[in-house]
């Protein structure tokens, strides 16, 4: 009966409008809401077998999904832990009752984009209650092997624990020029000192004090360190002798030989009060870098060390690589956590939950956890979040557009009425 | 999505703008402040559209500081010592001058010859009297200048030690807190300025050089090498005040402290490597040290050689070897050592009425019981003659030559002279130097108001470009309304 398809058709046309304003109205509304995606409404019509000389309309379906492929643009905020992923790919969080659950029974989901802050506990958590899932690092700031195709791995984010931190010192480098002039015959042989902050396990400063001492009428320099912890100060706790290269020499002015024990590769092994090991780089024989003995002034020019006092964590960060580093009031910075970029093959099959979340669906297809800015996702930066992909100029014409169709659709309706009316009308 | 994004754009382009009309402000608010330096905006393109403001940037030559810092050390070495040597110039006084030691001498020989002339003169010898009292007086003098000038450099040394560990603490504090702050922000940037102004108030003193090391730290050390301030490793400038210096003190004699830094002697003039060389500590120790003792040194030979020329018996019959003559070393002969005599010169009790004494003395001899003839001036004779004969007293003092004794006032009264001379020109040589470096730091670092006012106009520009767009945007969100 292709009148009453008409009809159909017609109501069907009203649904599916009206479904389509819902999206825009949503989108409308979200148009402001960090991380949301637009709601998109495909139409496709539908047939019914035609017999011979007659249409019967088959009326149109709407399908409406998220399309959470497509990325806002990511605005500049002020809080460091304001986290945007710049191309593909999503956080992983879980709400407050995965904070305590096994990692198999906690709750996963993925998140665009989050204002996290510490929590009461030092949880990371946003302001609707989602809480940043990341790898935990090793104290040395290394990321331990981890799954990447399930959340078994993930833990959520704590920074409680990591308020204090030290570094010992186990490295230095000696980029130090000693005079010639002073180890000319006839020189007084004064001793030039150079003191070397470090900072033991405890994060406690002390300083090496390396005293390079001329011997006059030779090419070299006898090296005393002091350890100020040591329970004798004024006894060296290592002594070794530098031989520099004369202006004759292969390579003049650098490095001939070093009589001490313990060196090897450019390194001084030094043995602090506090028992750690301390690699001194002194440099390797005929390089320039390291101890020199040219005709200028004593010029310490590159002493470096690496270690930091103890001290309280000031702010974290996260760099592009998806590390969440602690920076301290020392100025070290310590990677705490690795925050991975979640990616599935269909993005757009995730289902959607409150607060701009999703979760894996049969559609979606499995979880992979990526490194930031490697395989197919974006990198992380931090002072960002994702505006909302709803542009409000196409969602006015969408508007205009489902208006006209809309009562378009009624006037089928009406007409459709009127028409029938006519038919009853023929029975008097 | 597209036209927030424009929104957006517009937005980051107007905090870039007021990012840096707030920079330009502050550069030219600061135009004239010393240490400032010219800073500007450090904005980059934003991923995603849009600029980024990366931070501030100063515009600092650190190695033309650095040059400029020595060559004012120099400077104030210098103008410290041209100022002792014209305060102690000041002091002696020149015969053109009309007072000093040299008119006191001479009014004290003119009115000896008077007297020697008429010895029977009462009022004459009352004036003679009064002028060797006049003399001993202007040695005192000299030697309270002499004593002022050593204590006010050992202040000056006791307050320049202290100003240069209060600087290296707040350094220390400065390279705490730089780690721990964003370097390329304001406060960075305030806090760089400090520093500097900290280095140079330490430079003043101390000719030092400053290290820049990781993370935005400091360590400073002297120019000679000793490090004062290593990481966090703060090693102070040691001395010990005194509060009173005697003639007699000295560095040698171990009355007098030096400067040291963890044991290691660091006095300037000293023999080591370390010594300090330059800046105004360098100044201060030499004028304690050696300007000061030198002019002592010349002014106790003067005082001895005319306390000596007028002890002698053979001009005056009633002394006795080893008896005071008419000046006396703080009432007595002249004792063998001299430090300090100027101090100590004072005219014989025996010829002072105020001191119990007799004014005929003056004309019959010391030691004389009883007044003689009236008419009797031999004894004034052989002391003027004994004063105008050429004798070598100032070769204690190191300068040779055999000289009257107004010769010798002259000839110390010349040396001074030519010391100020040399030192006022040294000043004048070290400060333009000073000033050619401190000039090429001012172009390089200061403020340029022209150019900071051209980039106001362009900002202004960004500024009203920006919010054109903001506005475009307006209007065409409101015709799509109006639909």
């Amino acid at each position: 009966m292709s009148i009453s398809s008409s009809l159909n058709a017609g109501v069907m046309g009203l649904a599916v409008n009206s479904s389509r304003l819902s999206t825009i109205s949503d989108n409308i509304a979200n148009s402001a809401t960090v991380g949301y995606k637009q709601s998109e409404v495909d139409f496709s019509s539908m047939v019914i077998a035609q017999g011979k000389g007659g249409y019967t309309a088959g009326g149109v379906a709407a399908t409406a999904y998220k399309n959470v492929e497509g990325e806002g643009g990511l605005i500049n905020t002020g809080n460091s832990t304001d986290i945007a992923i710049s191309g593909r790919g999503m956080l992983m969080v879980t709400d407050a009752s995965g904070l305590d659950a096994a990692p198999t029974a906690r709750r996963s989901m993925l998140l665009p984009t989050g204002s996290f802050s510490p929590d009461a506990d030092g949880f990371m958590q946003t302001s609707s209650g989602m809480y940043l899932m990341g790898w935990a690092a090793n104290a040395d700031g290394t990321i331990p092997n981890v799954s990447r195709n399930s959340t078994t791995s993930l833990e959520p984010v704590n920074i409680a624990a990591s308020q204090f931190a030290a570094e010992p010192t186990n490295a230095m480098t000696l980029g130090v020029n000693l005079p010639a002039a002073d180890n000319a015959a006839g020189a007084t042989g004064d001793p030039y000192t150079l003191p070397v902050e470090y900072f033991n396990a405890l994060g406690t400063a002390e300083n090496l004090s390396f005293e390079f001492t001329p011997n006059p009428g030779t090419n070299d320099w006898t090296v005393n360190i002091f350890d100020s912890a040591s329970a004798t100060p004024a006894t060296a706790i290592d002594t070794f002798t530098v031989t520099f290269d004369d202006a004759g020499g292969a390579n003049p002015g650098t490095i001939n030989a070093v009589a001490g024990a313990g060196y090897a590769d450019g390194n001084i092994t030094v043995t602090t009060a506090s028992g750690e090991q301390v690699e001194v780089f002194i440099g390797e024989p005929g390089s320039r870098n390291g101890l020199t003995q040219f005709d200028t002034a004593y010029n310490p020019a590159s002493v470096t060390k690496n270690g930091s006092p103890i001290s309280e964590l000031r702010s974290v960060e996260i760099d592009q690589n998806g590390m969440l580093q602690g920076v301290y009031e020392s100025g070290a910075r310590r990677t705490l956590f690795q925050i991975p970029v979640a990616d599935v093959p269909n993005m757009n099959g995730l289902t959607a939950l409150d607060g701009q979340a999703y979760t894996t669906s049969q559609a979606s297809g499995s979880l992979y956890l990526w490194d930031a800015g490697t395989g197919s996702v974006g990198t992380t930066q931090g002072f960002t979040l994702m505006e909302s992909t709803t542009d409000i100029a196409s969602e006015l014409t969408d508007l205009i557009e489902t208006q006209r169709a809309y009562s378009t659709n009624a006037k089928i309706i009406q007409t459709v009425d009127e028409m029938l009316q006519e038919t009853t009308n023929l029975k008097r | 999505m597209s036209i927030s994004q424009t929104l957006n754009n517009a937005n980051s382009g107007l905090s870039a703008a007021s990012l840096r009309a707030n920079i330009a402000s502050n550069n030219i608010a600061n135009a004239n402040s010393p240490g400032y330096v010219n800073r500007e905006a450090d904005v980059s393109q934003r991923a995603g559209g849009g600029v980024r403001i990366n931070g501030v940037t100063r515009n600092q030559d650190f190695a033309l500081t650095a040059e400029r810092r020595t060559a004012e050390a120099s400077v104030n070495k210098a103008d410290v010592l041209a100022n002792a040597q014209l305060q102690i110039s000041r002091a002696l006084g020149d015969p053109e001058s009309g007072f000093g030691l040299f008119n006191a001498y001479q009014t004290f020989e003119n009115t000896l010859s008077e007297l020697a002339a008429t010895p029977e003169s009462a009022a004459l010898q009352d004036a003679f009297l009064l002028s060797a009292n006049d003399l001993a007086a202007d040695f005192n003098t000299l030697q309270g200048t002499i004593d002022e000038q050593r204590m006010s450099a050992e202040i000056a040394i006791g307050n320049a030690v202290e100003t240069i560990n209060t600087a290296l603490a707040d350094l220390k504090e400065i390279n705490r807190s730089m780690a721990s702050i964003d370097q390329s922000s304001n406060a960075g940037a305030e806090l760089e300025d400090r520093r500097q102004q900290l280095l140079d108030e330490i430079g003043r003193y101390v000719p030092i050089k400053a290290i820049r090391r990781d993370n935005a730290q400091v360590d400073v050390m002297t120019t000679e090498g000793i490090s004062l301030l290593s990481g966090g490793v703060l090693n102070n400038i040691e001395f010990s005040p005194t509060q009173v210096i005697l003639p007699t003190d000295s560095m040698a004699a171990g009355n007098l402290s030096g400067l040291s830094v963890n044991g290691l002697d660091i006095t300037p003039g000293g023999n080591g490597r370390a010594a300090i060389q330059s800046g105004a500590l360098a100044g201060y120790f030499s004028v304690r040290d050696e300007v000061a003792p030198g002019f002592q040194e010349k002014v106790d030979a003067l005082a001895a050689d005319v306390i000596t020329r007028l002890q002698d018996p053979a001009i005056d019959p009633t002394l006795l070897p080893g008896d005071a003559g008419l000046f006396t070393d703080d009432g007595g002969a002249l004792a063998p050592d001299t430090r300090g005599l100027a101090g100590r010169i004072a005219v014989n009790a025996a010829v002072d009425p105020v001191q119990g004494g007799e004014l005929w003395r003056l004309r019959d001899g010391i030691n004389a019981a009883a007044p003689g003839a009236e008419g009797d001036g031999t004894t004034l004779g052989n002391m003027l003659d004994a004063l105008t004969t050429r004798g070598t007293g100032l070769s204690a003092a190191g300068i040779d030559g055999s000289f009257s004794m107004a010769g010798s006032i002259a000839e110390v009264n010349s040396v001074v002279g030519q010391a100020r001379t040399r030192a006022e020109a040294s000043v004048a040589s070290a400060t333009a130097r000073a000033e050619i470096l401190s000039t090429a730091e001012l172009e390089a670092t200061a403020v340029d108001t022209d150019t900071e006012m051209q980039n106001l106009l362009l900002i202004e520009q960004a500024y009203a470009a920006n919010a054109r767009v903001i506005q475009t945007v307006q209007n065409m969100m409101q015709s799509l309304l109006e639909l």
